[in-house]
Order: structure tokens, then sequence, then C-alpha cells
């Protein structure tokens, strides 16, 4: 299974990693939604990516809206916010999100979201 | 600590660094969305991310400082004077708690209740000014505002590669351009660069010194062989190479050290009533990281004191006739080997006789030697320790540590410190600071059978007395050797004597001595040597704590020989004999006292000639004419005065006539003088004195030295009249004639 991992913060996406590759998964990172979006155009298919809310050049929402309209339905979308973001939450879920993570979270918290998904694997 | 806390550190550091830029530009554009929203992303960041590592006290300040930036970035909120300062202190607070992380491992157990309740505040307060409902339903719709950053500028690209220490230039010209294809650029950006630790690019740094060692050792082994030289100068290339390319790997740009200044100029102008436009340039000039550390204090300290005591308030600068906004320029340029880094302004110069008072009553000089010292060496007082020309003690400068710590910070690094001040026009400080530490171009010197190394940077030149000549050449006043050079005295260091106290000097007049002319410390000295050998890069290595206890060397190096050099420091080499110096200069004028009972004395005309000292004997002197510096005419290259009706020749060794060329107002003193049978001028800048002259003894003997004077506890030269050269007779015979009879109304 791959993971795309989207976030402006360095410590976020190796703290993502760690978690996500102790579960088996394997990762690929991008810094931003532009980067994210060229990631899945460019590679063979990603299972999950993980979109960080408010990022440079490109936030999560808007990858997620290009990703969609693009007609990559097949990928699972999980949002990772923040509390200040917790609002809009709906308003990604409207846009095609499967999922929602909440910072700070820890790797029980990221299984049971996976689990949600059916993703997790161990 | 662990991985990811240093990575949580360096990111927040970071984003820290990118806000404080963000805010100077927000002074100027408050609205600036794009700018708004970075900053608030750089807050908004720390606050997500310090939630894993259960930074709580961390957490709450940011969770103020993003309710306050999240009303700036949607717009309900106008940016103004309060708010950015607001955001300053919130910067620091955060930056403050950052410290303490890396310090100590958690937060410690400080309080940010007065912070935070300011931030809260200015969101109130300016809520209130600004009446934009804030239901949940608002906030929803205004959440479109990332959306914004779509458009995000090209700093946004910029960014990965400024963060990576290692970036080589390379990769960054390759991310400039990239910036214009929108598609591939981040990729470009994040594929490109990496992080590498500090610790093993100097690991990598000094195995890049051993391969230098070994390289100058094969160079000189195989120099013999003829198969062997195309492969060892193939190794000397690649190991160039190398070397230069992991020397780069360590630079960085000064933009790094440059970036705090805007801060800091803003907050002390402010501080001290001043508008100050800052001008930066050459910012992506890079250098070595440790040297790039080691300046930024010199030069805050340096920025602090061009805004405290040069630019002066707006009142005073527009009486003055200048623009009330002063300008504070930074510049940064690579000049061959040394990166040059300059403060300078355009305030009110440096009042020498402000430094020569403050001077003479911090007891730093006495009344007697500041009277007699020109405009540069009163310049040169401000580096002494304990100096500080502030009128009042300000928090901003003048606490005690001033230009000495400037100069000692910077010559610690092998760089330089000049000034230069005009008196109204401004002041400019240069720090010339080496691009890199760990190799240095060296001369090789030979003494006591031993071989040292001498920093290229310190050697101005090098002087050979052949054998025969060295019993004349080397004069001796009261045990102290001198040499003159272009007619200036220079004082010398024997190297072995100053090794080893008892060896050495045997042998001295039958052998070749080599000067080496050596700046350190301000102060200009030969070192005498008894060989050279050729100049070579060598690869500076620590040295054990009891060579450090000599004092004499900074390091220790392998030659290609295989041999092993101390490295001599010129500085402590100076400063060690510069205190022989002083207690000959006082011995020198004790016995000059006593001789002055025992024998005659002459009594001399003190002058000044472009800052130095000089006498002219009292009897020679016929006149003392000030006059216009547009009355010199010149015959040939030579300057000559039509002095009553007579060509008088003027002798100009001080420099005095073009140090004053081009203005047009300089007047010029002219101390007229007997010689033989002709009068001859001599260019001035003042007289200061006349005084009495103590004749100075060569040791032992009872025949004084010829040449220098002892006056007013100086070591002075004697102008010299026999040999100003007479006109050549060609073409103005009818002057020439009447030269040999010089009427006596010129007396």
């Amino acid at each position: 299974m791959r993971a795309l991992i989207v976030d402006d913060s360095r410590f976020v996406r190796d703290y993502l990693r760690g978690l996500l590759e102790e579960k088996g998964i394997e990762c690929d990172e991008a810094a931003d939604g532009q980067a994210g979006l060229t990631r899945i155009h460019d590679s063979e298919e990603f299972d999950l990516a993980l979109l960080d809310w408010n990022m440079p050049v490109m936030g999560g929402l808007d990858m997620l809206k290009n990703l969609r309209a693009e007609g990559y339905h097949e990928v699972k979308v999980m949002m990772v916010t923040t509390e200040a973001e917790n609002d809009f939450i709906l308003r990604a879920l409207d846009a095609g999100a499967d999922e929602y993570l909440m910072k700070p979270f820890d790797s029980e918290a990221l299984s049971e979201k996976l689990a949600m998904l059916g993703l997790e694997e161990i | 600590m662990d991985e990811l806390t240093r990575e949580f550190l360096i990111e927040s550091q970071e984003g820290l660094d990118r806000m404080e830029r963000c805010l100077t530009d927000l002074e100027e554009r408050p609205q600036d969305t794009e700018l708004l929203g970075e900053i608030f992303r750089s807050v908004h960041t720390i606050k997500g991310t310090t939630g894993f590592l259960g930074f709580k006290r961390l957490e709450k300040l940011a969770h103020a400082g993003e309710n306050l930036l999240g009303l700036l970035r949607d717009g309900k909120l106008q940016a103004n004077q309060g708010i950015i300062t607001g955001l300053l202190q919130l910067m620091d607070g955060l930056r403050a708690i950052l410290r303490v992380i890396e310090q100590a491992g958690d937060e410690g157990g400080g309080e940010d209740g007065a912070l935070i309740e300011r931030l809260n505040e200015l969101q109130q307060v300016d809520a209130v000014a600004v009446p934009v409902a804030m239901s949940g339903a608002m906030a929803v719709k205004e959440a479109e505002a990332p959306m914004v950053h779509r458009a995000a500028p090209p700093v946004a690209i910029a960014k990965p590669v400024v963060e990576v220490a290692a970036a080589s230039p390379v990769a960054r010209e390759e991310a400039a351009p990239a910036a214009d294809a929108p598609k591939t650029r981040t990729t470009a950006a994040s594929d490109s660069t990496l992080r590498v630790d500090v610790v093993l690019l100097n690991r990598m740094m000094n195995l890049v010194g051993e391969l230098v060692l070994t390289r100058n050792q094969i160079l000189q082994a195989t120099s013999a062989d003829p198969n062997l030289t195309l492969l060892s100068r193939r190794l000397d290339m690649v190991t160039a190479d190398l070397r230069e390319s992991v020397m780069r790997a360590r630079m960085q740009p000064v933009s790094n050290v440059f970036s705090k200044f805007p801060r800091i100029i803003r907050d002390l102008s402010q501080a001290l009533h001043r508008k100050v436009r800052l001008v930066m340039e050459g910012q992506e000039t890079e250098l070595d990281k440790s040297l790039l550390e080691a300046i930024k204090d010199p030069l805050t300290h340096a920025v602090r004191n061009s805004l405290d005591h040069g630019i002066e308030p707006p009142e005073v600068r527009v009486a003055a006739g200048k623009d009330a906004e002063g300008v504070l320029k930074l510049r940064a340029y690579q000049e061959s080997s040394h990166v040059i880094i300059e403060v300078s302004d355009d305030g009110a110069g440096i009042h020498v006789e402000k430094v020569r008072n403050k001077a003479i009553e911090r007891g730093l000089i006495t009344a007697e030697r500041a009277a007699h010292l020109g405009e540069r060496e009163l310049l040169q007082l401000i580096f002494l320790p304990g100096f500080s020309t502030a009128e009042a003690v300000t928090n901003v400068s003048g606490r005690g540590v001033g230009m000495d710590v400037v100069r000692t910070n910077v010559e610690k690094i092998g760089g330089k410190v000049e000034l230069d001040s005009r008196p109204g026009k401004g002041t400019t400080l240069r720090l010339r600071i080496p691009l890199t530490l760990a190799i240095i171009p060296a001369l090789i010197v030979r003494s006591l059978d031993q071989s040292f190394a001498l920093p290229q940077g310190a050697l101005s030149e090098l002087v050979n007395i052949p054998p025969d000549k060295v019993a004349t050449a080397i004069e001796w006043m009261d045990g102290a050797p001198l040499y003159r050079l272009r007619g200036k005295l220079l004082p010398l260091v024997f190297l072995d004597r100053m090794l080893s106290p008892a060896g050495g000097s045997k042998t001295r007049e039958a052998k070749d001595h080599f000067i080496a002319v050596l700046d350190a410390d301000g102060r200009r000295f030969g070192l005498v040597v008894d060989g050279l050998a050729d100049p070579e890069e060598i690869v500076v290595k620590p040295l054990s704590s009891v060579l450090k206890q000599v004092g004499l060397y900074t390091g220790a190096t392998v030659l290609g020989s295989g041999d092993l050099a101390l490295i001599l420091d010129p500085g402590s080499i100076a400063s060690r004999a510069g205190v022989s110096m002083r207690a000959e200069e006082e011995r020198g004028s004790r016995q000059g006292e006593e001789e002055e009972v025992l024998s005659m004395s002459t009594e001399f005309l003190l002058v000044e000639a472009a800052g130095r000292r000089a006498a002219v004997p009292l009897g020679e002197v016929l006149r003392i004419e000030r006059i216009p510096l547009s009355r010199i005419e010149y015959f040939g290259y030579r300057p000559v005065l039509n002095f009553e009706g007579q060509l008088l020749p003027i002798e100009d060794s001080g420099g005095v006539i073009a140090a004053a060329e081009g203005d047009l107002e300089a007047q010029l003193t002219v101390v007229v003088c007997r010689e033989g049978q002709r009068h001859v001028g001599i260019a001035v800048s003042h007289v200061l004195d006349v005084a009495k002259g103590g004749d100075l003894f060569e040791a032992g003997t009872q025949q004084a030295a010829n040449g220098v004077t002892l006056l007013k506890e100086q070591v002075t030269g004697i102008v010299e009249l026999r040999q100003v050269p007479p006109l050549p007779v060609t073409g103005v015979a009818q002057s020439m004639e009447t030269w040999s009879s010089v009427p006596e109304g010129v007396a």
C-alpha cells in the first residue's frame, strides 16, 4: 500500500511517515498541493493521500477539488487539520474527502481513522 | 533530544525567520494578503506541530497569535503599528521558548500571560474599530482565504532552497529558472537540495584537509619521477576541486545575518528618534558558516553604533541641509579571497576632537601624547578597550563593550577592520573577512633550523638584506633594532631571539637576513628570519594545550615536505614585542633625559605631515609660511613655490600636498629652511611645537644614532634637508642663477 503525505511542515511529514511506515505503508511526500498533484500525475497509484489544510502555493482543499475533478476517485483522501480548521471539515467532505484527522494525533488515532477507511493492514 | 524534536525546532526557527522578513515588508504593505498568509502560516505551523510534542506553553502563545493573524489574513482587521509591534513581540516570545526547549529540552516555567493578553487586546480593540460580524457562518465563508495562496509568490519557491544550509550554488541557479515553469518548479526545488548535518560537513572539511596535506607530500615526493608527475598533477587538480566544493557546501549567504537588521533598525530608530532607511547590497554573497556566526555580533554592534552615534536626529539633519531620513547601508562583496562587509552611514561622521578628549578623559592616552596625533591616529583610538564616544550612556550602545570587541572578534577569525570617517558626511566601517578558516595561504619561513608558517593575510612585503649590508642596514636604538624602509622606521623583531633568548645572534652578521613586513593589531613591524621557502596552502590544525600556552602560535600544520610547522600569530608576536618596544622606548627616554644634561641637545621644530611626526632642526628654519595650496606649481613632477620671486623646491615626503589635492580652499604650511647655500621648503600639515631633542645612542657606544631624535618621549625622524635634491638646471637657468644667492629677505 502507498500513501502520499502532503504537508508544508517537514516535521509533520516526518512524523506521519514514521507512523505510517510502522504500519507497513510505503510513503511519498510533497510540500504543497501543487507538488502533491504532480506526484500523483507522475507516479503509480496511491491508495491514500493525507492532505494538510493550509499550505503555500496550493492548500489541501484545492488539491482535493482538483484531484477529484481530474478523475482520481480511487485515491482515498484524509484531511489533516488543526482545531482552527475543524469548522471547514464539512466543506472538505462535500468536496470529496473520505476522512479527517485532527492534529495533534498519535499512532492510535491514526490507526482508528485508517480502519474507518478500511485501509489498516496490521 | 530526539530527531523529531530537533526537526521541529529547526522548522519553527525557519518559520519565524520568514515571519520576521514578512513583518518588515508588512510595514510598507499592510494589506498584502500574501504576506499576511505567509505570516499566518508560520505561526499556524508552530501551533499545529507543537501539539505533537506536548509543548503546551508554546501552543498557547502560538494559538493567541494565530487568532490575531487569522483576523488580519481574512481582512477583518487592518495591520497598524500597534499590531505589527505586537506581532514582533509574539515572534520574540516564541523564539524565547524555542531557545529554552533547545537548551533544556522542555519549555521551562516561564509565563506569557501578559503577551497573550496583549495579543487578545489587539484583536478586541481593533475588532471594534472595524466592526465585522464574526459569527461561525461568516468564518466559514471567509475560509475561502486559503485560495488566495494559489497565487503565492516566487518567494515560496525560493524558500526550500534557502532553508538548506548545504545548498550548492548550482542548485540555487537551477531553482531560479525553474520558477518560470509552475508545473515542475516545486518538485525541482525540493528534489535538488538536501539538509546536511553541520557536524558531517565539518568532518568532511577535516578529511579534505588531510587530503590536501597528503597531496602536498605526494607532489613533493613525485616531482622527480616523470611517470608519476602526470598522475600527481591530476590528483592535485581533483583535490583542489573537491576542496572548493566542500568549502562551498559550508557557505551561506550573508542575507542570513543581514535579514535581522531591518528589525533591529526599526526598533532602534524608534527608540532613538531617528529616521533611517536601510539599504542592503550583495546579500547573496556567501561566507563560511562559522565565519558568518563570528561576525554576527561585531556587525550588530557596528549597526547600533551607526544609529546611535552616526545618523543625527531628523531636525539636526534638516538644519545641516541633509535629508531628514538618514541612510544606513550594509554592503557585502567578494574581493579575491576575502569578503568585505561595509556598514556605512551618511551621518555626522566622527568628531576627532571629541575622540581626543574622550581618550584623555578615560586615561587611555596622555594629553601631551594626544596633542601630537594626527586624524588617522585619533580615529584608531576608538578601537582601544574602554573607549566610547556616547555622550550619554544609552541602552543602545555605550555599554562598555565597544569597537575594541568588534576589532578583537574580527581579528580572531583572521579578518581586519578599517574605519573611514568624514565629518558631516558619514562613516564607513569595513570588515575584511577571509573566505574560509580551515585552509589558508601561508609563507613558510625558516628560523633556528625550523620551519614556521606565516599567514599571508598579515604579510605586506619581504625585504632581503645581504650579509655585507646587515651591519649598516639594521640600526639599533638602545637595544631595539630598527630598519629604515623607504624613509620610515620599521621596528624589527628577531624571531630566533624571541623564541630562544639564549641562542641565535652569534652568526648574525655573516648571513642573509630576511624581513617579513607584517601588519597586525594596527601595528607594522618587521619579523627577521633566516630564510624563506615557498608559499603553501596550509591546513590549520589545532594546537595541543602546552603549545597554546606559549601564545605565539595559532595552530600547526604539516608541510609538503612532511615536516611539522607551527603557524605564527603576528598579533601575538606584535604585542609581545610591543611590550619590549615600549620598555625600550621608556628606557630610551630616560637615557635621553640624562644625555640632555650631559651633552648638547638640539632644539627641533616638531611638525606633523599627513599624520606623521617629524623633526626639523630649529637652527635651519628661516620662517614658516601659510599659503593656499593653489600657489604650489609644478616643475616637472616636483612641487615648487614661487616665493618672493624665487623658486623654492618643496619637499613633500609626507604626502601633504597629494592629500589635499582637489580641495581648492586647502591651506598648506611650508617650513622654509636653509640647507647650505640654498633654501628648501617642507610641506607639513601642522607645526606642533618647539622642543629639545635628546640624541639616541647606539647600545654600548657613544655614537649618536643618525636620523632620529627623542622628542616629547617619542622617537621622531629628523627631516634630512641635505637629501632634498636640487632642481635641474636646464630650462630654468634664469631662476637657478638666483638660487644660490637667495636674498636675505626670505629669512
